[in-house]
């Protein structure tokens, strides 16, 4: 890693361990994991079920903090330490920065597909990322479908609309939480694709858990767990 | 105990949460029902203590002029040759005034031998023995522990030769009941002198206003009734005699409608549940159909794991019943001087409670699995179907059907169709709500949850929608019902003493009156029995100057030629004011109306020289007095005319108003009650919706939304389901309210009320069961709740 390489890295992890209490006795989830995520870079996490993937991800989110090690995230040269955030601050970063595409996209059923999308500036009171924000909705080829209810959509359509809404407040990290796990061949490299191609135009990083081999083979670098 | 039964058992018992609310709520119902039972019972039984013994058993009181015991044997020597069919029993009667050291006690002779097992209990009496009342007693200043044979009624002179022999516990009536010929020395009366006969009637109709009144209290009096007469005979049916036992069942009535209102509530707190129940148990139920288990066998399974359930609750039910109906019955008379004693639970009770708990328990469950079985679109389509048909059955019923089953008809038709209306327009409203600018997306995922899940919300808002409804409509009728009596005792009890006679001339007793200094003026009426169209109207008759004829709403004095009529008379022949009646003595025209609460039949008001125009025997039958002083003047009617029944108003008056307030803190009591229900019910509701909710909240939390814009959201939800509601209730509570006001009551009672519309009557259901549902919706999800859904 060269040093501009150093100074333009947005997640550095070193050392991080976390473990969860399992039935009075602590049991390791993840233990010595060290990478670096430079922006508009994709990495992708592999590894069976149990290796810790979905752990490191709620790690990037802020949802879980580490037991220890070193989690920075570079935000406007600033580096937030999320090992030692406390719960109101790693809120507000994963509210303002973090962006998560889920497993079954987990769009909210009762809103449509424009408000699902325009949801995250609303929490973050930025009104005037609207416009691209449903501009890249319609990139994605979901302008016809934007008046309609999740129930109504596809498995692709509702893949296409929670990377809109991941993307639409321009967050620094993006996380997708196998993303095309419940989509067929086709549909999954597609969304694979858009996922990536819409975070590298944005300059955003994503993190990218999955098991499919070929998925993982488009990101910058791949860290293999339980290995 | 079967698999399947076993297995929908177990559920229900891991679903603690929700089975401890549905018991409860099933309870509070059984409850409600089992309290008015007793509190209903308790009251006919005072009722019945209130009534001289003689009466107890008699349908109607007939009597003529000059009445004599030839007339009483010719008149059973006919019912005994079968010509008075449906005749069980009759008695002679004499009734009259007894002056006593300057108080008066009524006295009443009956013929204990007349064949009424209630007279019999007069057998045995020594002669000249009587048997007094409480309120006898208290006057003649015996101690009531002390009564024995043998007391005097006086120290010295005539009465001290007639002694006490038994004592009436209960009656506070100044009343001494004895044999006839006992009654007919102490009034000092001729032999052969009679009062009036009391006869008992038996008929199928009777029959069967008797059983709707055991079933529930005060339904038979809503029946326009059997009429019986006997020619030659002047007929007064029981309730023109007692009309505070008219008004008491109109009372009854009221408490048994709502009585079945938290039972109603309570039914839809089952079926909501149920389909809560039913949903979350569906991928197994379909699981089981799968191999081969039939739906039949899917319900009955269902319906046997709910049947220990509503067991429980019944028998809860009845005890929390027992005690909330000795909490109605202390709030109930709380200032009044009444002892209301509970009576024991009996058949009649616990079958109530039975069909009531395991009824509502086995339709809701029943109409839960059959509606979560049905499309959705079958549902929406055939709910706008039935909502046409009740709309239409609700105006058959106010403008088509004159009997009192069209107002109950329209009553529930309306409610009905309210109730089938939520779930399509909740429907519409998840369209409809897009349009809406300027609401937040979190706002908007609160408000949604209302009409994305109407199926899982519809029943309860339904629940509280009706709670609220009947608490507004029973608010309306009781302010307008309460403005209406008072103005009803302002006319009636206009005067100070109130004088009636059976048979005696008055024009003694009037002229002896105005003689008195105290007294300023006395109005001497008449009531006499005519015939409108071939049916039977009582004409009152007297001096109707300006004065007179204003405490009927008259503008003026009665001309000549014109009457005033009372509502019954209108509704029951079709006539408006400004009509005219055609008799054969001559035309009336109607020149107003007046309410006539209390009365029993039809009536007609006329100046006197019309009703001598009419060629009525003008005799008058009651005395107005108005006087600065009622204590001579009861001194003289006591002393020079014994036989005359005295009554002062002021007495009547207060007890009438302390008996209506208390009355209606019972009716509000079981309102609450009703609401009670209904907010368990939109709690357990509320509490699945949150359960389904979560994913969507962890995915906000997972966005980074704070807790607090999480409680937003619940807070959005619960204003969604406030406002869904109060759009349904308060349309729902007005028609209900106007029914009860215009259409329930002239047809029960014959009268109708003003509609009273308040601010607080309307607002203060609707903010509590608003207030209610916000804070339900802001409660945290127990995690008993959150552990069960798991």
């Amino acid at each position: 890693m060269t040093p501009s390489m150093m100074q333009r890295a947005l997640v550095r992890a070193s050392g991080l361990y976390k473990s969860y209490n399992d039935g009075g006795q602590q049991r390791g989830v993840i233990a010595d994991i060290d990478f670096t995520l430079t922006a508009g870079t994709v990495l992708a996490l592999t590894g069976p079920s149990g290796s810790g993937k979905s752990t490191l991800l709620n790690l990037l989110a802020g949802t879980l903090a580490a037991d220890s090690g070193v989690l920075n995230i570079r935000i406007a040269d600033t580096d937030l330490d999320l090992v030692t955030l406390d719960d109101a601050a790693r809120t507000r970063y994963r509210r303002q920065h973090v962006g998560y595409v889920f497993q079954f996209f987990n769009l909210v059923p009762t809103l449509t597909v424009r408000e699902n999308v325009l949801l995250p500036l609303e929490l973050n009171r930025r009104p005037d990322l609207a416009e691209t924000a449903l501009q890249r909705l319609t990139a994605l080829g979901m302008a016809d479908r934007a008046d309609d209810f999740p129930a109504h959509l596809s498995g692709g359509e509702r893949a296409r609309t929670a990377i809109a809404r991941a993307l639409a407040h321009e967050p620094v990290l993006v996380l997708a939480d196998e993303p095309t796990g419940n989509l067929d061949t086709d549909n999954a490299a597609r969304v694979a694709d858009m996922l990536i191609s819409h975070v590298r135009k944005l300059g955003s990083g994503l993190v990218l858990a999955t098991h499919d081999e070929s998925i993982a083979q488009r990101a910058d670098q791949i860290l293999r767990l339980g290995t | 105990m079967k698999l399947l039964q076993l297995a929908a058992l177990r559920f229900l018992l891991q679903a603690r949460w929700s089975t401890v609310t549905v018991v409860v709520g099933i309870a509070l119902g059984v409850a409600s029902v089992s309290a008015v039972h007793l509190i209903s019972t308790s009251i006919n039984t005072a009722l019945a203590d209130v009534t001289p013994v003689y009466r107890r058993e008699l349908s109607y009181l007939i009597e003529k002029p000059d009445l004599q015991m030839g007339d009483y044997f010719e008149l059973r020597a006919a019912w005994r040759r079968g010509d008075l069919p449906g005749v069980t029993g009759m008695v002679p009667i004499i009734e009259g005034q007894l002056l006593l050291d300057d108080n008066t006690l009524r006295v009443v002779g009956v013929d204990a031998f007349s064949g009424l097992s209630s007279t019999l209990s007069l057998a045995g009496l020594s002669p000249r023995g009587v048997i007094a009342a409480a309120g006898a007693i208290r006057q003649l200043e015996l101690d009531p522990d002390a009564v024995r044979i043998g007391q005097p009624l006086a120290e010295s002179g005539p009465l001290a030769q007639f002694h006490v022999e038994r004592s009436l516990a209960g009656v506070a009536e100044r009343l001494l009941i004895a044999d006839l010929g006992t009654a007919q020395e102490l009034l000092q009366l001729p032999p052969g002198a009679l009062s009036r006969v009391g006869v008992q009637v038996e008929h199928p109709l009777l029959q069967l206003q008797r059983f709707l009144d055991r079933l529930l209290p005060g339904f038979g009096a809503g029946f326009a009734g059997y009429h019986w007469s006997l020619p030659g005979w002047q007929v007064h049916g029981l309730d023109s005699e007692l009309p505070s036992q008219a008004f008491a069942q109109s009372v009854l009535f009221n408490l048994g409608a709502l009585g079945t209102l938290a039972l109603v509530v309570s039914w839809l707190l089952v079926y909501q549940v149920s389909l809560i129940w039913l949903r979350r148990r569906r991928t197994t139920m379909t699981m089981l159909q799968l191999q081969g288990v039939t739906r039949f066998e899917l319900l009955s399974g269902y319906l046997g794991s709910v049947l220990p359930l509503a067991l429980v609750a019944t028998a809860l039910g009845i005890v929390a019943g027992w005690g909330l109906a000795h909490l109605l019955s202390r709030i109930a008379t709380a200032g009044v001087e009444m002892r209301v004693g509970l009576p024991q639970p009996d058949t009649w009770l616990l079958g109530k409670a039975l069909v009531s708990g395991v009824g509502v328990s086995l339709a809701g469950g029943y109409l839960a699995f059959r509606q979560e079985w049905r499309t959705a679109s079958a549902v929406v389509g055939a709910a706008l179907l039935w909502v046409v048909l009740l709309v239409s059955a609700a105006a058959f019923g106010i403008w088509y059907v004159e009997a009192l089953w069209g107002g109950f008809v329209a009553i529930v038709a309306v409610s009905l169709a309210v109730i089938l209306l939520i779930t399509p327009v909740l429907n519409w409203t998840k369209t409809a709500l897009q349009q809406v600018p300027g609401l937040s997306l979190l706002a908007r995922i609160g408000v949604r949850e209302l009409v994305f899940q109407p199926r899982a919300l519809s029943v309860a808002i339904a629940a509280l929608t009706l709670a609220i409804a009947s608490s507004m409509a029973i608010g309306i009728m009781v302010d307008s019902f309460r403005q209406d009596f008072t103005r009803m005792l302002e006319h009636r009890l206009t005067h100070d003493v109130f004088v009636r006679s059976s048979g005696v001339d008055l024009s003694a007793a009037q002229e002896a009156l105005q003689g008195l200094p105290e007294v300023s003026a006395v109005v001497a009426a008449g009531q006499t029995r005519i015939r409108v169209r071939g049916r039977p109207v009582e004409l009152g008759y007297a001096r109707f100057d300006e004065s007179e004829a204003r405490r009927y709403g008259a503008r003026a004095a009665l001309a000549p030629g014109q009457a005033l009529a009372s509502e019954r008379l209108l509704r029951e022949f079709g006539l408006q004011p400004g009509d005219s009646v055609h008799l054969a003595s001559g035309v009336l025209d109607l020149v107003g109306v007046f309410p006539g609460f209390g009365d029993a039949r039809p009536r007609l008001l006329v100046d006197l020289a019309t009703a001598r125009q009419m060629g009525v025997n003008t005799g008058f039958d009651r005395l107005s007095i108005s006087a600065s002083a009622t204590g001579p003047v009861t001194r003289l009617l006591a002393r020079d005319f014994p036989q005359l029944q005295v009554e002062l108003a002021e007495p009547l008056r207060t007890r009438a108003l302390a008996i209506f307030d208390q009355t209606f803190a019972i009716t509000r009591a079981l309102t609450l009650l009703a609401l009670l229900v209904a907010c368990i019910g939109l709690y357990n509701a509320l509490l699945g919706l949150k359960l389904n909710q979560q994913p969507v909240l962890a995915l906000l939390a997972s966005m980074g939304t704070s807790a607090a814009e999480l409680r937003r959201v619940a807070l959005w939800r619960g204003l969604a389901v406030s406002g869904g509601i109060a759009v349904f209730a308060l349309p729902l509570g007005l028609a209900m309210g106007w029914l009860l006001c215009n259409v329930v009551n002239p047809r029960a009672f014959g009268w109708s009320l003003q509609l009273q519309l308040t601010v607080e009557v309307i607002a203060v259901p609707l903010l509590l069961g608003l207030a209610v549902t916000v804070a339900t919706s802001l409660l945290p999800v127990p995690a008993e709740a959150l552990r069960e859904s798991t």
